[in-house]
């Protein structure tokens, strides 16, 4: 039943509200028939917008999410009136909307939209299914806010005793808290096993449309083409291939793929709705990872720059346009990610040769790039200075370079073709954004700078498969499906296949044990929601108590250069926790502690510490084990102190 | 430079007059109709081999000289064409733009190759392996008596008399002069990479008037794409594989153009190519007998008719197979290889290729040995290796398939349907058969499925993208190129040098090897104490004199010899003195000593007097 109410959500909350407001803005002349990934991108844009802000609104009111998913019941006018007007079955209705409404041309896409979502159904099945607790532990770290959204948003924080919000990247987290409280599928269940499946069909339609927007083609040509997107990540590219499976990553670039599709189309058809909407999810990019609005920094003003110079845009809804990015932008940025904790704030520094610049030149090598060597020594002792900042980019995409010289072949028949706008603004956008990552560092947590590399390569990955699809009716399909199988069978065999592997994700940084997750199990079904745990385990990379648990912890794992932890403050608990649980406290002082913090659970991992009796606290042991004590609190705190 | 100018003339002169005036005696004769360089080099070829080992075998010590003087008589028999006002008129006609396109892009294949074989003369003669070594000795000792005996060891033994490039390489040291080392390892593989050249186009059947940097470009594919490529190059690094290599390809292209027209002549120019193929690499003997062996059967499979000429020439190639195989086995110490059967295992050799594959970049998506353990059945393995061998092949394949839907009469045309089912023959042979003493040997059949593989898919790929050569299939070969090169071939193409030995002679060594060449008899031996030092096959060959014992790496190292060596040794050591020792150093006709450091064993009293020093380094001579 709840995998039956998850497959709903999309039906329910994209595909309705998109329908809907593509009928009204049809309606009123705003667009013409909206196309699948127009309904999507209208439909996603609709429902985070509207979630968030419902989100926020009822933090504030203190209601829950029921209402707003009532709400919803108002998009079913459109098939209930079509059932009443044409008096047909809602069989038929439903088939007409599932089947019929794809054009006899469009039903080609229709079976490569099946086709790939078998694919992505079995890799979803072969990758990423596994036991909880063998997640990567940042990935529990974020699904940790998921947990908390329902409550509130943004969620107070969770990692330590505090009364102050956490601020931290959590839309993808609040969409998750969307799909599981609608299907009350567990949430870190819907979190780690299907939620990037999600990601992949909104990624997908994403692709097909912008593939679509540079004309119709053959149906294996675009399966190709979205394989090659979907399985070739370039040499070097198996952290590429994790952050494909990251939760948070995997949406943003399932928006960047629909923003550029809503942005291509207002390029081609004029309606300025693409425009406005492909603008509000862009910058909601910046809740769910910042650095991935950065390939669409050039992408939107340029179109808009462009189409006002070509007198499609009017000046005044250039400025709105710009007025309306910027403010989405700054709002998300604001209400999300800034935080007021005192934790150290990131910018970036210019260092050509810094640690993960240099990290990626030898990974390169490290795989077969034999050309790399020795193009990159011809060019530095010939240009006279590094070449290391271009090419790195050509080359840790490389097969997508050959697709855009591929693309070359048909352009040269028709060179003004290739002077494509919006292509040529992704693409580029998306080499600028991997340039910045190796020519500039973050001044902290020095590993995020990668993101530009991995984010730019998608983006400009993105701009060659639009570029050359769209050259592709300039000579036979069948020729460019040779080339691009080629390409990608040639690449699979060659390394690909094997750096697929990489999709399983990275593993957890620490162990858990059976104990462990039956303590989790315990805390979950026998406290509160609002208690808190105190634990031994934080200086463990380790998140299971607000992740898996679901339950607060007084003090959890300080990140280095985190922005949003005060290190002083964790710095303070962590000296606290040590005497308490190295058993330097008196029992008075033990107490005191326990009930400052408001706990109600206790878990001590005795291959930290010694363990200690608690029950002088009103503790009662619940689990006994040699390396584990569970102890939970007879008269538990939460509820009667908050 | 000047060694190309006076190596084309050579061609010129020696292969391409005679082999024109062939041409147009059977097509006098209505033998053969040709055009084209391909036929020319092909009969001039042919004359080339047979007038060799007949001058070499009738006049052993003047051989050279003899037989190029005969080449005069072409002038005379082709007076009519070089008829001055016919020579400017040809060479006229040449300025057309597809002719000099065509000549054009051969010469930048020329300039492509003149490039990779430079690293051959960059090295010192001593890193090369003792093998390559011990051939390039044959063309030393073809210079200083015929029929050559053992360079490397004081036997009477006469040493391959027949071999082909080495008989070849003799008679174009004598007429150019090259130095030893560039000539057999650069300009010889040169020739014959231009040899595989043209027989790969007349193979292929590229229209050369159209798209011409294509057909370079898809030529290059060809001769080193390849998973297999570090065998397969070190193998084209080798003048006499890749001189037997191209004789092998002109003779196929007879074989097809027997096929196409019936033309008898063109059969019998098959024949008599058969045995020069194996007089220059035998080990090709499957590459020549296969393609005619399945072409006959589907000429019985058509029901064509075999009438008495049909048979008499059918018979007349195994002859001349045979008669190749028995003139290469008179080399005295060298037999043909033994061969170990596996019908119910595997060749050893093709399981040491299938680990390498699994460590190799290109076999990622088929991960042959994990997926063949998972399916049970590790002979899977197997059959999956051929793709992963020639993945690059095997994509064009595809992509012709794809590009362009089969003809009715079937995917391949009898030709090159004979020539892959010969590959695939070739293939089960590698997996089946192990060649002993040395079972490395069997990388011949890898290489030469592959080669055959790619010529099907290279023929296939042409045959269907002909008519969309410049605006589509480039870009594809191009990819393909770019793909090979960044994933392997770019580290791949060191080995077109072969594996470097890791020797270094000690300070005037090489002075006193000059020093011998300079002061003895050619006839005579020397000894020397770096017997076993790496690289020690050079020093008989920079001396130019053979030497009494040489190092215990060679692959032609025999019982006798290596007692010959032990003697040597001890002599040497100093543990054999005396009129023993006397008695052996004369019974060896030593005539010079090359001692470094201090040695052991009174030389004086042996009847020898130092004549030359250098550092450490004592040149002795017997008065």
């Amino acid at each position: 039943m709840e995998l039956f109410l998850t497959a709903l959500f999309p039906i329910f909350f994209l595909f309705l509200p998109g329908l809907s407001l593509a009928k009204l803005a049809a309606k009123r002349g705003w667009i013409e028939r909206a196309s699948f990934s127009g309904l999507i991108l209208f439909g996603l844009t609709f429902h985070l917008y509207s979630s968030l802000l419902y989100r926020l609104l009822a933090t504030s009111l203190g209601v829950g999410i029921w209402p707003y998913f009532l709400a919803h019941g108002v998009f079913l006018w459109i098939p209930l009136s079509a059932l009443a007007q044409q008096k047909r079955p809602w069989k038929d209705w439903l088939k007409t909307q599932l089947f019929e409404r794809w054009r006899p041309e469009q039903k080609a896409i229709f079976r490569v939209y099946v086709a790939l979502v078998v694919v992505l159904i079995a890799m979803m099945r072969h990758y990423l299914i596994k036991p909880l607790q063998y997640y990567y532990g940042d990935e529990l770290f974020r699904l940790s806010f998921a947990n908390f959204i329902p409550a509130r948003f943004p969620p107070k924080d969770f990692l330590t005793y505090s009364s102050q919000n956490i601020h931290y990247y959590s839309i993808a987290e609040a969409w998750t808290a969307n799909i599981g409280q609608f299907s009350g599928m567990p949430i870190p269940e819907l979190y780690l096993h299907y939620l990037v499946f999600f990601h992949w069909l909104l990624l997908l339609v994403g692709v097909i449309g912008l593939l679509l927007e540079g004309g119709q083609s053959k149906p294996l040509l675009i399966f190709a083409l979205v394989l090659l997107f979907f399985w070739v990540h370039g040499p070097a590219g198996e952290q590429k291939i994790s952050h494909f499976v990251f939760r948070q990553n995997s949406l943003a670039l399932a928006i960047m793929a629909l923003s550029s599709f809503g942005i291509f189309r207002f390029y081609k058809s004029g309606r300025y709705v693409y425009f406005i909407s492909a603008i509000l999810l862009a910058s909601l990019v910046v809740g769910i990872k910042t650095v991935g609005i950065m390939p669409l920094g050039l992408l939107i003003p340029a179109v808009g720059l462009a189409m006002f110079i070509k007198k499609r845009l009017s000046f005044s809804k250039l400025t709105l346009a710009g007025m309306l990015s910027l403010g989405s932008i700054l709002f998300w940025y604001f209400l999300v990610v800034a935080t007021p904790v005192e934790g150290e704030s990131a910018y970036l520094m210019f260092e050509p040769r810094h640690y993960w610049s240099m990290a990626y030149a030898r990974r390169i090598i490290e795989h077969p790039m034999f050309l790399y060597p020795p193009i990159e020594q011809f060019l530095d002792q010939n240009l006279g200075f590094e070449p290391r900042p271009f090419l790195l980019p050509l080359f840790y995409s490389f097969e997508f370079v050959l697709l855009a010289i591929g693309a070359l072949w048909g352009y040269q028949r028709d060179e003004r073709a290739a002077l494509d706008m919006p292509g040529g603004f992704l693409l580029a956008g998306g080499f600028l954004t991997m340039m910045v990552m190796t020519l500039w560092r973050f001044s902290i947590s020095e590993s995020s700078t990668v993101y530009f590399l991995i984010f730019g390569s998608w983006a400009f990955n993105l701009g060659v498969l639009y570029l050359f699809h769209r050259a592709v009716p300039l000579v036979r399909a069948r020729h460019a499906l040779v080339y691009v199988s080629v390409i990608l069978i040639f690449a699979l065999n060659a390394y690909a296949g094997q750096s697929l592997r990489h999709l399983y994700g990275p593993g957890s940084h620490v162990q858990t044990s059976d104990e462990e997750m039956e303590a989790y199990r315990i805390l979950r079904e026998e406290t509160d929601q609002r208690s808190y745990v105190y634990h031994n385990q934080y200086r463990q990379k380790k998140f299971n108590i607000p992740a898996l648990a679901e339950r607060r912890a007084v003090i959890s794992y300080l990140y280095d250069g985190a922005i949003f932890q005060s290190k002083e403050l964790y710095l303070a608990r962590f000296a606290e926790a040590d005497r308490f649980f190295g058993g330097q406290m008196s029992p008075k002082e033990m107490q005191q502690t326990l009930d400052q913090y408001e706990v109600d659970a206790l878990l001590w991992d005795t291959q930290e510490t010694p363990p200690m009796d608690l029950e002088f606290a009103g503790f009662v042991k619940r689990i006994d084990h040699p390396h584990l004590k569970l102890w939970l609190r007879l008269n538990p705190l939460a509820g009667r102190t908050q | 430079m000047s060694e190309l100018i006076l190596l084309s003339l050579y061609a010129l002169l020696f292969v391409l007059l005679p082999g024109d005036y062939f041409l147009r005696f059977g097509e006098r004769w209505k033998l053969w109709k040709f055009t084209g360089i391909l036929p020319r080099l092909a009969l001039g070829l042919t004359f080339h081999g047979y007038g060799l080992l007949f001058f070499y075998v009738l006049m052993p010590t003047n051989a050279a000289p003899w037989f190029l003087s005969v080449h005069l008589v072409f002038f005379w028999l082709n007076r009519e064409t070089l008829k001055p006002k016919r020579v400017v008129a040809g060479i006229f006609s040449l300025f057309t733009y597809h002719r000099l396109g065509a000549i054009g892009f051969s010469g930048l294949t020329l300039v492509l190759f003149y490039a990779l074989t430079g690293q051959a003369v960059q090295d010192p003669l001593w890193s090369f392996q003792p093998n390559e070594l011990e051939a390039l000795s044959r063309v030393v000792s073809h210079q200083l008596q015929w029929p050559p005996t053992d360079f490397f060891f004081a036997t009477n033994l006469t040493v391959a008399p027949f071999y082909l490039s080495e008989l070849w390489g003799a008679n174009l040291y004598w007429f150019s002069g090259i130095e030893l080392q560039a000539l057999y390892f650069r300009y010889q593989v040169l020739a014959a990479w231009m040899i595989i050249y043209f027989g790969f186009i007349g193979l292929v059947q590229i229209q050369k008037e159209r798209h011409l940097l294509a057909w370079v470009l898809f030529f290059m594919w060809f001769f080193v794409a390849g998973a297999a490529t570090p065998s397969r190059l070190v193998l084209l690094s080798q003048p006499r594989f890749a001189f037997g290599f191209g004789l092998l390809l002109l003779a196929i292209n007879f074989l097809f153009h027997f096929r196409r027209h019936q033309d008898w002549g063109s059969f019998l120019v098959f024949c008599l190519l058969a045995p020069l193929v194996l007089l220059a690499q035998p080990l090709l003997i499957l590459g020549l007998g296969l393609p005619p062996f399945f072409m006959g059967f589907y000429w019985i499979r058509q029901k064509r008719t075999w009438p008495p000429k049909s048979l008499a020439f059918a018979l007349l190639l195994p002859l001349m197979v045979m008669a190749g195989l028995y003139t290469y086995g008179q080399g005295k110490n060298i037999g043909l290889p033994d061969i170990r059967v596996y019908l119910s295992g595997i060749n050893p050799q093709a399981s040491i290729l299938v680990d390498r594959a699994v460590d190799l970049p290109n076999g990622a998506l088929l991960n042959l040995k994990k997926n063949a353990a998972k399916l049970h059945r590790p002979g899977l393995v197997y059959l999956m290796l051929p793709f992963f061998l020639s993945v690059e092949a095997l994509l064009l394949i595809l992509s012709a398939r794809a590009i362009k839907r089969p003809k009715p009469s079937g995917f391949f045309e009898p030709g090159q349907l004979a020539l892959l089912v010969s590959s695939i023959a070739i293939y089960f042979v590698y997996i089946k058969v192990s060649l002993i003493p040395d079972p490395q040997v069997s990388d011949y059949h890898l290489v030469l499925f592959t080669f055959f593989f790619g010529l099907v898919a290279a023929a296939q790929f042409q045959a269907v993208a002909s008519s969309w050569w410049q605006r589509n299939s480039v870009w594809l070969v191009v990819s393909l190129i770019l793909l090979s090169f960044n994933q392997y071939l770019w580290r791949d193409l060191g080995h077109l040098r072969g594996e470097p030995v890791d020797g270094k002679p000690v300070l005037g060594w090489e002075e006193g090897l000059a020093e011998i060449k300079a002061r003895t008899d050619r006839s005579k031996r020397f000894l020397h104490n770096q017997i076993n030092a790496p690289g020690s096959h050079a020093w008989p060959i920079l001396a130019q004199r053979a030497s009494a014992a040489t190092g215990d790496d060679s692959q032609w190292d025999s019982n006798p010899q290596k007692q010959l060596r032990e003697k040597a040794e001890a002599i040497l050591a100093g543990s054999l003195k005396g009129a023993a020792a006397a008695k052996l150093l004369e019974e060896w006709q030593v005539e010079a000593l090359l001692i470094s450091g201090p040695s052991p064993q009174d030389w004086q009293a042996l009847g020898f007097s130092p004549v030359w020093d250098m550092a450490s380094v004592t040149l002795w001579i017997k008065p």
